[in-house]
């Protein structure tokens, strides 16, 4: 359980979240800032529990196995990381940030997909096939609500943190993503072709 | 084995960014496509691939890779990959004929079936199957107007995520068919 629990805070990544959704909200009041955070966060929480709940039929529904899930979870978790470890300039929440400057989020992209993202979404179909359904629903669960209060303290964690203080965070997490996605993509290419 | 329900989310994903009635057009012209390439595979497969020394496999391990580098640019649409110019356009021929609808499994069966039945019967099978799948797969365009254009959005990123995992797989059992099965007994012996 307490794995589960940091490995989901570590691909939810509360803090990056939470430096990206400080600069999309600028323009708004800080009032107004945590009604956003709070709705979006719900939202979140709602689509990754339906995901928990019905994503395994999804899957069998199109084919997919287990193994093609580990493998391409673990890419996309491999480009998000590097890309953690190698900020590049336009970054994509400066890109999302230009189409929205005077618009209230809704949904896209905070819910889906800085919160909900592809990274986070696969690794709970894969701990669901592992765990049963109780554990990975309390784990989510759990990080959830640390993550929506994080989110919700925003303003003032990036303030302590400072620029250099998230940043050198983001670093770190990244590291850490890059070796669980790899693991995630050796692990299902073993299971698939070497199974037992 | 053409699979019109589970290639309903496949195809509203690569025509998300098509108006609905195009979106209607282009399925349709897809699926003739798709019969013709089908039909080509039926009446002269086998000779046709022997002739490029192609295996059969290849066509479901390219096919993956190339939808895993598509779905790659629904899922970071910020990076300037090389290899897939960013499709602000309509798909063409790629990939929804080939290879989500003519597919690999089914471009094997019916080299396979030609071997055993003759062409006519073949053909007749292939084109009410394929008469079945246009009527499904046109129909459900109509999700595109009921999902609305925020709930299109929402759902790209899911629809992303849908395509690789897909992509992988078709890489995954094209390997597979790829390689005899006792590699991977003597493999883990």
């Amino acid at each position: 359980m307490l794995e589960l629990i940091l490995k989901f805070f570590a691909i939810l990544n509360p803090l990056g979240c939470m430096a990206q959704a400080v600069s999309m909200l600028r323009h708004f009041s800080p009032a107004r800032q945590r009604r956003i955070i709070a709705r979006e966060v719900s939202i979140a929480l709602v689509i990754l529990l339906a995901i928990n709940a019905f994503g395994d039929q999804a899957l069998s529904y199109l084919g997919i196995k287990i193994t093609a899930l580990q493998i391409g979870g673990g890419c996309i978790l491999f480009l998000i990381a590097q890309s953690m470890l190698f900020p590049q300039e336009s970054h994509a929440g400066d890109v999302a940030d230009a189409d929205i400057e005077k618009k209230e989020p809704f949904v896209v992209p905070l819910a889906i997909p800085l919160i909900a993202g592809p990274g986070i979404i696969a690794n709970i179909l894969i701990e669901s096939e592992k765990h049963p359904p109780r554990i990975v629903t309390g784990a989510l669960f759990a990080v959830w609500c640390i993550s929506a209060g994080i989110l919700l303290l925003a303003p003032q964690i990036g303030q302590t943190l400072g620029k250099k203080g998230l940043a050198v965070l983001d670093r770190f997490v990244g590291l850490l993503l890059i070796l669980i996605s790899v693991n995630m993509i050796l692990e299902g290419v073993k299971a698939h072709f070497l199974p037992g | 084995m053409i699979d019109p329900p589970g290639n309903i989310p496949l195809f509203l994903a690569a025509l998300r960014s098509v108006p609905e009635k195009r979106g209607r057009a282009i399925v349709l012209r897809e699926m003739i496509i798709a019969l013709g390439v089908m039909v080509l595979f039926a009446l002269g497969g086998g000779p046709l691939l022997a002739i490029f020394g192609i295996q059969i496999t290849s066509i479901g391990v390219s096919g993956g890779v190339i939808l895993f580098l598509i779905a790659l640019k629904m899922l970071f649409p910020e990076t300037h990959g090389p290899m897939i110019p960013t499709q602000s356009g309509e798909p063409f021929l790629f990939p929804l004929a080939i290879p989500l609808i003519a597919g690999p499994s089914i471009l094997a069966t019916l080299i396979e079936l030609g071997r055993i039945e003759t062409t006519f019967v073949v053909i007749t099978a292939l084109v009410g199957a394929w008469c079945i799948s246009t009527v499904i797969l046109v129909a459900s365009s109509q999700l595109q107007r009921l999902l609305g254009d925020s709930g299109l959005a929402a759902c790209e990123k899911v629809m992303g995520l849908v395509l690789l995992l897909f992509a992988v797989q078709m890489i995954l059992d094209g390997l597979q068919a790829t390689f005899p099965s006792e590699l991977f007994a003597r493999l883990n012996a």
